[in-house]
């Protein structure tokens, strides 16, 4: 397979996550989408690492992996701090920063 | 045989991604993300980062997905309506959606003749397994590690510091929990 064929499936897969993102009221759901999109993104490091022969892009999805972890920690404990709070997690009913 | 499986994963990663952000459902969105998790990462073994591939089997469809999972559980989430029931806000997020991913896809493709020159070569016998990639981690790209390892730590206090209740709960009886920060204090050095 080519490199452009790995890059086009993690181009779907990112606008996929954008339109969770977009599109969905859940929060959880929403974070989920993000998540998406960070693999997305993986998957082109890794495709660039094979067709470059080098491991930097490796490397590179190593440390992204971690973030993520670290991100879907955080936001969860906010998640369920705020789902606490306002009995809700809609992002719809969540407008207490509204101008 | 690759071309085949490189098919069959991504048709699968599509459909399942498809399914995160079209089922109404959290809890089946979060069995389709682990779903993609797992079709990526036998697309990872074919790109030959086998190292990669079980850190993303275990980190990514192991640890983070049963973190959402548990979240999900405890809060209860019912179905409920998908989408956003404004169509105005519907029609412009499905055509930012729709507008960035024509961009990217085009850019790729346009620069396909380009991304083509950089393929090729034989790959080294132990390219991406456990100790080349190590090695790599622990000579230049040291420093993003050891600064990794304090993220996570500021990660973890900071997810424990959110989901505290009110803060002087340490210690204290249920019925003296709720914010008064002074009376709790003063009742604690009568004891005393």
């Amino acid at each position: 397979m080519t490199l452009t064929s790995y890059l086009i499936l993690s181009a779907i897969l990112f606008t996929l996550g954008v339109l969770g993102v977009l599109l969905r009221r859940n929060v959880i759901v929403i974070l989920m989408s993000v998540e998406l999109m960070l693999n997305a993104v993986n998957l082109a490091m890794v495709a660039f690492s094979r067709f470059t022969l080098g491991l930097d892009g490796q490397v590179m999805s190593f440390l992204i992996i971690a973030i993520a972890a670290a991100e879907a920690a955080v936001g969860l404990a906010l998640v369920v701090q705020i789902a606490r709070d306002r009995r809700t997690v809609d992002v719809d009913d969540l407008t207490l920063l509204r101008g | 045989m690759e071309t085949a499986l490189f098919f069959i994963m991504a048709a699968v990663a599509i459909a399942a991604g498809g399914m995160v952000i079209l089922n109404r459902n959290p809890v089946k969105s979060a069995f389709s993300l682990i779903v993609v998790m797992l079709a990526l990462a036998i697309l990872y073994m074919q790109l030959s980062a086998t190292f990669l591939a079980i850190i993303q089997i275990m980190v990514y469809a192991g640890a983070v997905m049963v973190l959402f999972l548990f979240v999900l559980f405890i809060l209860n989430v019912g179905v409920e309506g998908a989408f956003s029931p404004r169509i105005f806000r519907r029609v412009i997020a499905g055509l930012t959606g729709a507008i960035m991913g024509i961009t990217l896809i085009a850019a790729i493709i346009f620069r396909g003749s380009r991304l083509q020159q950089v393929s090729g070569g034989e790959i080294p016998a132990d390219f991406g397994h456990v100790e080349t990639v190590g090695e790599l981690l622990f000579t230049k790209y040291l420093l993003p590690f050891e600064l990794l390892s304090v993220l996570l730590l500021v990660a973890i206090i900071g997810a424990i510091l959110a989901t505290r209740p009110k803060w002087p709960m340490l210690k204290l009886p249920p019925e003296l929990w709720p914010g008064k920060a002074e009376d709790t204090v003063q009742e604690l050095g009568e004891e005393n």
